[in-house]
């Protein structure tokens, strides 16, 4: 559901981020409408909820069970974390890659001409055309991104936390 | 004040904290990454087959974000930094609003099926609102890209 209703944004971002020029949100916005109409901002949904289910699918089967498996290791931290984000990054980036491609590829044609028919074409035509290998595209910076955006996430999540409620202490 | 409804406070201001301290660490995280974003983006869009139009192609991940740098500026490495975050902070916004309504048809469920015995909420009923509406992201694990 929320999938569906972010798309749009999906769509912007990818557009933004390809773009060698000064894209804006609004120069964006306009071509896709003027082009596609509405509908547009919705272009690469299935594969977006696609990848969505794979990530999610591939991360709650691996996540819980590293964590446990690391505890009696490393102990129940940061590290415990770290590890098993790891491994379920790795993992979900395995199963999910090529929806990925397909969905990046598909909101960047939006507003333009269109290239792929479908979801399973646009796999297809992408396999045929470049190879097995081009499902992968962008695999190692995935991989790396989910690392740092988890250790992150959790460092500034443990420490606001612990500030909130300290401050809140203070003020009862 | 009694000390049931004390507890009822601090859990409710705990789960705004919470709330309080993902919203503002996911923009974080969402900020800092952005680059690899980016550069994943644009080594997806390249046609292995036919050289892109404008010059050489990326030959990989580290290359992508040196030569993005040093040709377009490091300004370019947070591009699509607007849609990003307004995506992060519209799932959080979602997943909050969400939250009380979601936790209410739980508790008319649990109370039809008397597993509650007065008017408060149990855990597996927070719990289980929580999970729901965290099915819009925000305490999700996975990175919103």
């Amino acid at each position: 559901m929320a999938i569906t209703v972010f798309n749009p944004t999906e769509v912007l971002k990818t557009q933004i981020m390809t773009d060698e020029g000064h894209q804006t949100m609004a120069g964006v916005v306009r071509r896709v409408l003027q082009s596609d109409g509405i509908l547009g901002f919705w272009a690469g949904l299935a594969p977006n909820i696609a990848r969505t289910f794979l990530v999610n699918a591939a991360e709650l089967g691996t996540y819980d069970q590293t964590k446990e498996a690391l505890i009696p290791y490393v102990g129940d931290n940061f590290f415990a974390f770290l590890g098993a984000s790891g491994v379920a990054g790795f993992s979900s980036a395995v199963v999910s890659t090529p929806a990925d491609v397909v969905k990046t590829r598909m909101m960047n044609n939006a507003g333009g001409k269109r290239v792929y028919s479908s979801m399973v074409g646009a796999l297809f035509t992408i396999f045929s055309q470049e190879g097995p290998q081009a499902l992968y595209k962008g695999f190692a910076p995935i991989f790396v991104r989910k690392i740092l955006w988890c250790s992150t996430f959790f460092v500034a999540y443990e420490k606001l936390r612990i500030l909130l409620r300290g401050a809140n202490g203070n003020n009862p | 004040m009694s000390s049931s409804s004390s507890n009822q406070h601090s859990t409710t201001a705990e789960a705004l904290y919470r709330f309080a301290a993902s919203s503002v660490g996911a923009i974080f995280a969402e900020t800092l990454t952005l680059p690899t974003d980016v550069a994943k983006t644009r080594l997806q869009v390249q046609k292995s087959t036919a050289s892109a139009g404008s010059g050489q192609p990326y030959t990989g991940f580290a290359n992508c974000v040196s030569r993005m740098y040093r040709e377009e500026g490091a300004r370019a490495l947070w591009k699509g930094l607007a849609p990003a975050l307004i995506r992060q902070v519209c799932y959080s916004s979602l997943s909050l609003v969400l939250y009380e309504p979601v936790r209410a048809v739980y508790g008319r469920a649990f109370t039809s099926l008397s597993l509650r015995k007065d008017g408060t909420p149990t855990f597996a009923e927070r719990l289980l609102a929580g999970g729901t509406a965290g099915i819009c992201g925000v305490f999700r694990l996975a990175p919103s890209q």
